[in-house]
């Protein structure tokens, strides 16, 4: 484990020589959690701070597959903070040092980012739209299984990993419809960024925290995130079985969104059929 | 079960390929060279395609293009990390294997450093070579047995480039030990090579006299840029058509003296044609006086 643990630090100091930096200044507080030997701590230590500034490139190129997919939120971040620096500063974050460390997605991590900014910021939109984002994210992610499960009343069930409900307050799809127009719009002519006149998100639709949506992400085969309304049975029904339900459970969460003693079964082996409930491995 | 035949008895079976190109899904559509145009031009030059395979992308029209006319194909991966046992899922292995029934590669290859951090995701592609000490050896060892066993291909792992290396061992010592530790064939990049020993500010052949010749099946030749910064200097592996001069050493002083040398790829896809070639002619001299060239000339490459 070891190497492995080290090699996690390399890929710190690459992103983040300011935390080289530290970490030669302070090792035993820097380094404190990672098994390190003493051999590989004096190896790390010995690291020519040059070398981690060769590619001066790493993070935007970086930046640059995160932005792709956390198009939205990162646009309106910029826009809050006036800042690029502001999504910059995830490589230098906590989120992002511990995903590499630890072994976590980096995607995620870049999301609590967003997060953070939206809180410090509070902007209701970016915090709504990261969380749109972020599930996107995590559904393409997510494969459909080869075939749909068998219904089953005894056995137990999991929300498929290639779909996930997801509930949005009035606006927020509206907003981030505005802000693609604007991106896009940016993206035929990119010169009109730097312009004073050229697009400003400043006219976006209002939030409607009372009026929440329903809707389904769901991954396609080729890879893409289709988002549809859906009721708030099945997304109560798909929301319940984020961790492994028994068949018999299932029924009565299927009673309590308001189908009647008979039909239930009927509801849930049609979700089943339809390959948004799985059978759990465990 | 009966242990699988050693390196030594497999490698008699593996196929002499020449002299290839390599490509990446979507090279064409940035400008890179058209492989099956190239080869088809000068088929004593490109005789096989180097696919480098990212799964999450798939095989583009020019890998597609290629694997129907039949032609041979080896498999470069570009997101395993060997020594990390949660890379080893079974959805990534299905692709591979889906892939290869496309490709029908006569082997795997790759780098055996880091490609990603954290889970297997888009828009990694860091690479950087593995800590040099023996402690790193086992877990690496470990994924190429077990990438072998599942497809039943031989796995060459590759020695990365970098612009810094961490570790006790000489980077052609640790490979060394890994095919050992894994009983297993070698890529050697002589570009890489050579960034390494310019970094450690040694001579370019340093270690080949203890290295396991025998064991290198596949070598790649590449052209790379000189940058300094800071008064750190280093040497950016951006394959342009021209290698450095150290690296044609390490080239020459290797195809002479591999005895299991059955490919060479130049990486040069996204150069022009008229940049190329002059490369191409000189590898393709040296293979045919080299061992592996007494192969190519009996015309089963």
């Amino acid at each position: 484990m070891s190497p492995q643990a080290l090699q996690r630090t390399l890929v710190r100091s690459l992103y983040d020589p300011a935390w080289h930096a530290r970490v030669c200044s302070a090792p035993a507080q820097e380094l404190a959690d990672i098994p390190l030997t003493d051999q590989e701590r004096a190896w790390l230590l010995a690291l020519d701070a040059r070398a981690l500034r060769a590619d001066g490139l790493r993070r935007r190129r970086t930046l640059k597959a995160l932005t792709d997919e956390y198009k939205v939120s990162s646009a309106l971040a910029v826009a809050r903070t006036r800042k690029l620096s502001a999504l910059d500063a995830f490589f230098s974050g906590p989120h992002f040092h511990c995903c590499v460390q630890h072994r976590t997605a980096m995607a995620h991590a870049y999301a609590q980012h967003l997060g953070d900014l939206a809180a410090q910021h509070q902007d209701d939109r970016l915090r709504h739209v990261v969380a749109l984002e972020d599930a996107m994210a995590r559904v393409r992610r997510g494969r459909a299984p080869a075939q749909p499960s068998r219904w089953d009343l005894h056995a137990a069930y999991v929300c498929a990993p290639h779909v996930l409900p997801h509930a949005l307050p009035g606006g927020v799809l509206e907003s981030v419809h505005a802000v693609e127009r604007i991106l896009f719009e940016i993206t035929l002519t990119p010169v009109v960024a730097l312009a004073e006149d050229g697009p400003r998100l400043n006219d976006l639709p209002p939030l409607q925290e009372g009026q929440h949506r329903n809707v389904l992400l769901e991954r396609s085969p080729h890879g893409e995130v289709t988002l549809s309304d859906a009721s708030e049975g099945l997304c109560g029904l798909l929301l319940a079985a984020a961790m492994p339900l028994a068949g018999t459970q299932l029924l009565e969460v299927a009673r309590h969104h308001g189908a009647d003693p008979g039909e239930d079964a009927e509801v849930v082996s049609g979700v089943v059929r339809d390959g948004l409930l799985v059978a759990s491995a465990t | 079960m009966a242990p699988p035949p050693p390196f030594s008895s497999r490698v008699t079976r593996l196929p002499t390929l020449g002299l290839g190109i390599s490509t990446e899904y979507g090279a064409a559509g940035v400008g890179a060279l058209h492989p099956l145009t190239l080869h088809r031009a000068h088929p004593q030059l490109v005789q096989f395609l180097e696919v480098g395979v990212e799964t999450a992308r798939g095989l583009d029209a020019d890998a597609q293009a290629w694997s129907a006319s039949r032609l041979p194909t080896t498999y470069h991966f570009l997101d395993i990390n060997f020594d990390e046992p949660q890379d080893r899922d079974t959805a990534w292995l299905n692709d591979v294997k889906a892939a290869c029934r496309q490709l029908r590669p006569a082997w795997l290859c790759g780098d055996a450093g880091l490609w990603h951090f954290g889970p297997r995701d888009r828009g990694h592609m860091l690479l950087l070579p593995p800590v040099l000490s023996q402690d790193a050896v086992g877990p690496m060892a470990d994924g190429i047995r077990w990438l072998r066993d599942a497809t039943g291909l031989e796995v060459l792992p590759e020695n990365p480039p970098g612009h810094m290396y961490v570790g006790d061992l000489h980077l052609l010592d640790f490979y060394a030990r890994l095919a050992d530790a894994a009983d297993t064939g070698l890529l050697l990049d002589c570009a890489h090579l050579c960034i390494f020993q310019r970094q450690r500010g040694l001579d370019a052949l340093t270690g080949l006299d203890a290295f396991p010749l025998d064991r290198v099946v596949e070598m790649h030749v590449a052209g790379g840029s000189l940058h300094s910064q800071d008064g750190f200097d280093w040497v950016e592996d951006d394959h342009t058509p021209d290698p450095l001069p150290d690296t044609w050493r390490i080239f020459e002083h290797v195809a002479a003296r591999a005895p299991n040398l059955r490919a060479v790829v130049y990486e040069c896809e996204r150069n022009s044609e008229a940049e190329v070639l002059p490369g191409f002619a000189r590898l393709r001299d040296t293979l045919l006086a080299s061992p592996m060239g007494a192969r190519m000339k009996k015309g089963r490459a």
